[in-house]
């Protein structure tokens, strides 16, 4: 993986594959996740986003492949060093405060840093609980202490497994907004979420995975536009007529209905030529806009599953 | 590498000391000795040390059948003949008899009221109260550092924190090494604070006698160090058997059923497996060489008709090689799974 491409990459996997037995967790993905991205990890429950975040970290064992986090030649336990990591669900020691929990996450990363910790338990709004144990934590402030120990330490890698979960709609909007900024300053953050709203908000890139393969990967913004990129809705004074006189346009493509707007399948650069063929004959356009297709709408496209607020 | 163990064995130090085990298991031990040193005491404070030796010889006083009780002192001090003054006439030959044959026997009395008071002293005055507190609780030490192993390093699995601490770039056998050393550490702590709290109730006892606070007995600080050293050496093939049982079973409550289990199993199968298959069976077996080489006196005797080498490897050196045995393969098992299998999440109990 030395090829000048993976440069700007902080996360690279090559036919990374994990088999449990006779069942393939993860087949053969090949991810390249740029560096000062946020990027999104979709898939369904059991699509493998888990275990190849697992394999990434060195929890899991891959049966095949290759990976590497951050630079050439950097081990990945160095790489390890400068990585932060909730998975799945954030894990601590109930018997101990919060403080002290983060205070055990530093020392073993062989770091001791009284205002980190207090600035860290500032960000995520627990100071005032910091010294309380953490059996009396809800969900919602275990995530909290959870995003607070992946940052200990400053890591330029983020791994983020449903940060949100558990969260009250305030706090999740909080800790979107922390993950926003925690994408600055060429930090990478790998984010998995079931919630697509949440990661169309926050993230740059995605990959989608089905059953333990990539399905598709890159920048956000193209991949939607990539499907929703070349339709066209228009409202008209006379959309009967309207339809008559697109279908008679030889650039002019496929030509739907939806309730009082027409859908035309038509490059958007082309929209001021369509205005102007409609205007010749006396009918105008009211409202035009490109098709919009959300990352949920993609997702169920490119997944081929069916409809519903999260992957 | 040894720095980053002593790193995670100090991190491993802190959450142990925030527990309840290692506490409850400590407040167990303390009871235990002090049980044991009080206990010596008050069997000796309620001796009759000052009458020594009673006799009694057949006398009438005031009309009545009675007694008369002698002792030593008595003798001693010269007292006995007014003793003797109500004792029937007919009977003073008798009794002036027994007070002469206690006579001769009050030497002997003296010398085992002294020998009781110097095992009084050895047991609860320094340095024979140390050898002897540590003593009380030996025994029990392999079955508490079972327990503390397996919910230490079992919790682990429990809460599913060896993803947030792999996932920091520890590495697994460091983790473990550290884990195992916090017991160890953790097992010589207790050990010292058995031998500090002897050391304070021997002080008071020493007070409450009037004796020194320390005998002239200096062999027995060797005899405590050597306790203390074969109990360190005890600990730590179980610490790797209960280690190996957890990670097999990914569980505290798995590790500290199958620990326990094979501790007693061993213990109680010892004779009939012996008495089935042959002698040396018990040779193999941890349990019973365990608690036969927490038994040893510091020298060990020449067993008639055998070589002092034989006699030495029979006591030491084969309970030393099975303990050795136990650790290793019971560690390099532990670490070549915790080292192979995936790490999962919580896995509650």
């Amino acid at each position: 993986m030395a090829e000048d491409r993976y440069k700007d990459i902080a996360i690279a996997t090559e036919s990374l594959t994990k088999h449990y037995g006779r069942v393939v967790a993860v087949d053969g993905l090949s991810l390249a996740v740029p560096r000062g991205q946020i990027f999104g990890l979709l898939g369904p429950n059991g699509s493998g986003k888990t275990t190849t975040m697992g394999m990434l970290l060195g929890l899991v064992k891959p049966t095949s492949g290759r990976f590497r986090l951050l630079d050439e030649g950097v081990s990945h336990r160095e790489a390890l060093r400068h990585t932060g990591a909730i998975v799945e669900t954030p894990c601590f020691y109930p018997y101990l405060s919060g403080r002290d929990n983060l205070a055990y996450f530093q020392g073993i990363s062989g770091k001791s840093n009284r205002g980190e910790l207090n600035e860290l338990l500032e960000k995520v709004g627990l100071a005032d609980r910091a010294n309380d144990r953490l059996r009396t934590y809800s969900q919602g402030m275990k995530q909290r202490l959870g995003l607070a120990c992946v940052l200990l330490g400053d890591p330029e890698i983020l791994f983020l497994d449903e940060p949100t979960n558990g969260m009250d709609p305030d706090g999740m909007a909080e800790i979107r907004e922390l993950i926003r900024s925690l994408g600055t300053g060429g930090r990478t953050v790998l984010l998995s979420s079931h919630l697509l709203h949440e990661v169309e908000q926050v993230c740059d890139s995605v990959a989608i995975l089905s059953r333990g393969r990539l399905v598709v990967q890159g920048r956000l913004d193209d991949l939607v536009h990539s499907l929703a990129g070349d339709r066209l809705r228009v409202r008209t004074t006379d959309n009967e007529k309207a339809i008559g006189i697109l279908s008679e346009l030889d650039w002019v493509g496929e030509i739907t209905v939806e309730d009082r707007t027409i859908l035309v399948a038509v490059p958007t650069e082309r929209s001021p030529e369509l205005t102007a063929a409609l205007g010749r004959s006396d009918v105008y356009v009211a409202e035009m806009s490109a098709e919009q297709m959300s990352l949920e709408q993609y997702y169920f496209k490119v997944t081929g599953s069916g409809e519903g607020g999260t992957a | 590498m040894i720095r980053r163990i002593l790193r995670l064995t100090r991190w491993e130090l802190f959450k142990l000391r925030r527990l309840w085990m290692p506490w409850i298991i400590l407040a167990v031990l303390v009871i235990l000795n002090q049980l044991s040193l009080w206990g010596t005491y008050a069997t000796y404070d309620s001796a009759p040390v000052d009458q020594y030796v009673v006799v009694s010889v057949p006398a009438n006083v005031g009309g009545e059948e009675s007694a008369i009780r002698v002792s030593c002192d008595d003798i001693e001090d010269g007292t006995v003949d007014s003793l003797l003054t109500d004792v029937p006439d007919e009977f003073r030959e008798q009794a002036r008899q027994e007070v002469e044959s206690l006579r001769e026997r009050c030497s002997e009395i003296r010398d085992q009221i002294a020998a009781g008071r110097q095992r009084f002293v050895n047991q609860c005055i320094l340095p024979g109260s140390l050898a002897n507190g540590l003593k009380a609780v030996k025994d029990f030490v392999p079955i508490l550092v079972i327990i503390l192993a397996t919910s230490f390093f079992g919790r682990e699995y429990t809460l599913g924190t060896f993803r947030p601490v792999m996932s920091r770039g520890v590495r697994r056998w460091e983790f473990l090494g550290a884990k195992a050393l916090s017991i160890v550490l953790t097992s010589g702590a207790w050990l010292f604070i058995v031998s500090l709290t002897v050391v304070v109730s021997s002080l008071a006892v020493a007070l409450l006698i009037g004796e020194d606070v320390i005998s002239e007995d200096a062999g027995q600080w060797l005899s405590a160090a050597v306790i203390s050293g074969k109990v360190i050496c005890v600990v730590l093939p179980y610490i790797a058997v209960s280690l190996f049982f957890t990670v097999l079973t990914r569980s505290g409550t798995g590790g500290v059923s199958i620990s326990l289990g094979h501790f007693f199993f061993e213990l109680i199968t010892i004779r009939p497996l012996t008495a089935l298959f042959s002698p040396n069976v018990g040779n193999y077996m941890l349990a019973p060489k365990v608690m036969s080489f927490l038994q040893l006196d510091f020298v060990p005797p020449a067993s008639e008709g055998a070589s002092v080498f034989a006699s030495f490897f029979n006591l030491y050196l084969n309970p030393l090689l099975v303990m050795l045995a136990y650790t290793v393969v019971a560690s390099a098992a532990a670490a070549w799974l915790f080292l192979r299998r995936d790490v999962t999440g919580p896995r509650g109990e």
